[in-house]
């Protein structure tokens, strides 16, 4: 009977290494250590808005919806809707990471009124900035501005 | 996750569209209430109206970046037409446009709202 026993206890024990064993191996295999915070408030180098690339996007946008178009009151709003998606979904398609993007298009007619815009901001000058450009034809003329605005 | 929608549904987070509109109106009230187009001073009434909404906006105390244009128009029988396009998050940010006119001309402000 006290054979049996001793016998029993030592199956059991090395049962119980083998057991150990597994368990320290199995931590590192299931959890991912998660990646240290990052604790960044200012885009990266190459990651700052880019002003070049926004502004050929207007332009070359303004361009294929206006050029050899005459202004007509029923489809100017509708003109201007296109052009402010598309420039819009063009400058996200650059892929800037965490920028928040406005974009504003005015279509004016050209009927010799005196127009006047301004514009003021409050924010980050080191990570926010803006593009505008003006696109002009005979009878009118397209003024379209980007924003791109930081998200910390 | 859940502390970021707590902070959203904060009254502190959101742009609120009454109060904007409310200031913008009376910045124009107050800049170009009761005069006529002049070419000459259109500069000056653009910085002023835009200033007046700005630092009315700052003192909501918000935690929010502002953008604020206005469009000082004669009344000439042409037309303008403005459309924007945003991508930001709808919980925090919104705008308010404005439009207002007298006998001689036609004025537009838009402000932007981005949260922090």
């Amino acid at each position: 009977m006290a054979d049996d026993d001793e016998v029993v206890e030592e199956a059991e024990g090395v049962l119980s290494e083998e057991v150990g064993s597994a368990n320290e191996l199995s931590p590192i295999e299931t959890e991912k250590p998660l990646e240290p915070p990052k604790y960044e408030i200012r885009p990266g180098l190459g990651e700052k808005f880019q002003s070049q690339n926004v502004r050929e996007i207007i332009g070359q946008t303004m361009k294929e919806q206006l050029m050899g178009r005459q202004y007509r009151s029923d489809q100017a709003p509708k003109w201007a809707k296109v052009i402010a998606n598309a420039v819009r979904q063009r400058v996200q398609e650059l892929g800037m990471k965490r920028y928040k993007i406005v974009v504003q298009a005015t279509i004016i007619e050209m009927k010799g009124a005196g127009v006047k815009c301004g514009q003021r901001c409050i924010w980050d000058p080191e990570t926010d900035d803006y593009v505008d450009d003006l696109f002009r034809s005979d009878t009118m003329f397209c003024y379209t501005i980007v924003y791109g605005v930081y998200m910390y | 996750m859940e502390v970021k929608e707590c902070n959203d549904l904060n009254e502190e987070n959101q742009f609120i569209v009454d109060d904007v509109s409310k200031i913008i109106k009376e910045a124009i009230e107050n800049s170009i209430g009761g005069t006529a187009y002049q070419h000459n001073k259109v500069n000056q009434w653009t910085s002023a109206v835009v200033e007046s909404c700005l630092s009315q906006l700052t003192k909501l105390q918000k935690p929010y970046k502002y953008i604020v244009t206005c469009t000082i128009m004669q009344k000439n029988g042409a037309g303008l037409h403005t459309a924007s396009s945003c991508f930001w998050d709808n919980n925090t940010d919104g705008s308010c446009t404005v439009r207002w006119e007298n006998k001689t001309m036609y004025c537009i402000v838009s402000v932007f709202g981005l949260g922090i």
